[in-house]
């Protein structure tokens, strides 16, 4: 017999597929069949995960999917088309927020166990847009030089979101974090499938977890992150790779000594120098943790190789960002660099946000025209059309380009 | 009666903040993996921990003599995986023979 609350359950499964309803009966998914098999020649493959559009597949066990490029033509990423990268194959598949609380430990005051709805209630909510991009984001364009280490992605580890939570200083005062303290270490709820490999646990200087912008997130876009991309809480560190940003979050510890392990010694790891790169298959002398985003614009649509008309308008659009201080231009270039023309800028929606861009191009003459676009920063520092090489393929910020085909 | 209690559960299910259980179940993939001496051996000692996803993954663009080699020992070393060093020879050779340079490049319409 069926209970009151299984009656609940499937309405609201209901309501919420007659919702979602819009999104999934399009052409993208409806009949979207993922393959049967994936071997070297079909590899990588477009796949299906519950809750999300068709994205990339580099590796199914831990989750690792890369959002396709045409979803970088807007200044918002869906969360359905938001790239999924794990590191450690046993995810949290189920959380249960009645159960689930936050931790803060170490060497704090008094420790403190927060609810979801503790976070909800005892503090401010804050909200800012933030473009969460992979260290390894464009790691693919490296294999030109040599491949390099790790996921080979190329243009979607990366996604701009509407972050909406608490600060984190807010929740750490509310512990009180005593005076010797020098960092915050931050762990969540996935796991190694063997015990003995290293947990992901990274850790955060004190000053930017008490003084700088960092949030606690429950919310993306308006809604709760999906499970894939760290339901229920996500540390939030905007301007930073998202190595820094830890998924489902549940124990915040603060230390008085570094936080010594395999991810905050060998792990993302970057050249120390001012290139942040070596000759490609050397080793850097001196390796330092990575943390900003350098200066960077990604086309969206056309796709490479669309065919157009001779004397037909051409919108070409895509987005730029930084690491905080703004994007000041976007410059589109048809004659490989030698002149270059500003694109229109959509409004600005924060420091830490995707700047939307486009450009009406008319096509004069027929033929392959190459088009290149470079974003420059509020503090003048541009996109360079190379970036150097370092073993970790971390940092790719190289001038984008398509080829357009007129008729 | 029950339109009316899915118009409810609707509404309070999209605004009011009450505990929530979030589950997911992950799709599984079938991987074929090129036959040829060193495969077991992978199979028996990588994919507890992951799936062939990585090493497809790598395989691609100009791979630097001597990556496999590193991968493996960084396995070992950094992720602890319990490998033996006689497997870690068949499983370097096995990738180094079937896993490398397989793509001229990455796919650019990815």
């Amino acid at each position: 017999m069926p209970s009151r609350r299984n009656f609940l359950k499937k309405s609201l499964a209901l309501a919420g597929f007659a919702l979602a309803g819009g999104s999934i009966l399009n052409k993208e998914t409806f009949g979207f069949e993922n393959p049967k098999e994936i071997s070297i020649e079909n590899y990588p493959p477009l796949v299906k995960y519950p809750g999300k559009k068709p994205l990339i597949l580099h590796v199914d066990r831990p989750p690792v999917l890369e959002t396709p490029r045409e979803y970088f033509d807007r200044v918002i990423t869906p969360n359905d088309a938001f790239f999924v990268r794990w590191h450690l194959a046993d995810i949290p598949t189920e959380v249960d927020t009645s159960k689930w609380r936050l931790k803060i430990t170490g060497n704090v005051e008094r420790e403190i166990e927060l609810s979801l709805d503790d976070l909800k209630t005892k503090f401010e909510p804050v909200s800012y847009y933030a473009v969460m991009q992979c260290s390894g984001n464009g790691r693919a364009f490296y294999q030109k030089k040599q491949t390099a280490f790790g996921t080979q992605w190329t243009y979607g580890s990366m996604g701009n979101a509407l972050w909406t939570g608490v600060r984190l200083a807010d929740v750490l005062r509310y512990a009180g974090v005593k005076k010797d303290s020098i960092e915050v270490a931050f762990d969540g709820l996935d796991k190694a499938p063997y015990p003995k490999t290293p947990d992901v646990v990274r850790s955060l200087h004190i000053d930017k977890c008490l003084y700088e912008d960092l949030i606690l997130a429950y919310e993306m876009n308006g809604e709760p992150l999906p499970l894939l991309n760290g339901f229920p809480l996500r540390l939030v560190v905007p301007g930073w790779y998202a190595t820094h940003w830890i998924k489902s979050v549940t124990t915040i510890t603060v230390l008085n000594e570094p936080l010594k392990n395999f991810w905050m010694e060998k792990a993302y790891h970057i050249p120390d120098n001012a290139c942040h790169c070596v000759e490609p298959g050397e080793k850097p002398k001196r390796k330092r943790v990575i943390t900003f985003m350098d200066t960077k614009s990604v086309i969206g649509k056309p796709k490479d190789g669309t065919v157009v008309k001779r004397g037909e308008v051409v919108k070409i659009a895509g987005v730029a960002f930084d690491r905080g201080y703004g994007i000041k231009t976007v410059l589109l270039s048809f004659d490989n660099g030698k002149t270059w023309k500003p694109a229109a800028l959509g409004p600005e929606l924060g420091r830490y946000s995707f700047r939307e861009w486009f450009y009406y191009y008319k096509p004069i003459k027929r033929g392959e025209v190459k088009v290149l676009v470079k974003a420059i920063n509020k503090n003048n520092e541009e996109q360079p059309y190379e970036t150097g090489w370092n073993p970790g393929g971390y940092m790719w910020n190289g001038i984008d380009s398509i080829t357009l085909k007129v008729m | 009666m029950r339109y009316t209690l899915a118009l409810i559960a609707l509404i309070f299910g999209f605004s009011a903040s009450f505990a929530e259980v979030k589950k997911i179940q992950l799709p599984y993939f079938n991987w074929k993996l090129k036959d040829a001496p060193g495969k077991q051996e992978f199979e028996m000692n990588c994919l507890m921990c992951h799936s062939p996803g990585y090493v497809f993954d790598q395989s691609e663009g100009k791979t630097g003599k001597g990556m496999w080699r590193h991968v493996v020992h960084q396995m070992i070393n950094d992720f602890k995986a319990p490998i033996k060093e006689k497997d870690a020879e068949k499983i370097i050779k096995y990738l180094e023979e079937n896993y490398s340079n397989t793509k001229e490049g990455y796919k650019i319409n990815r």
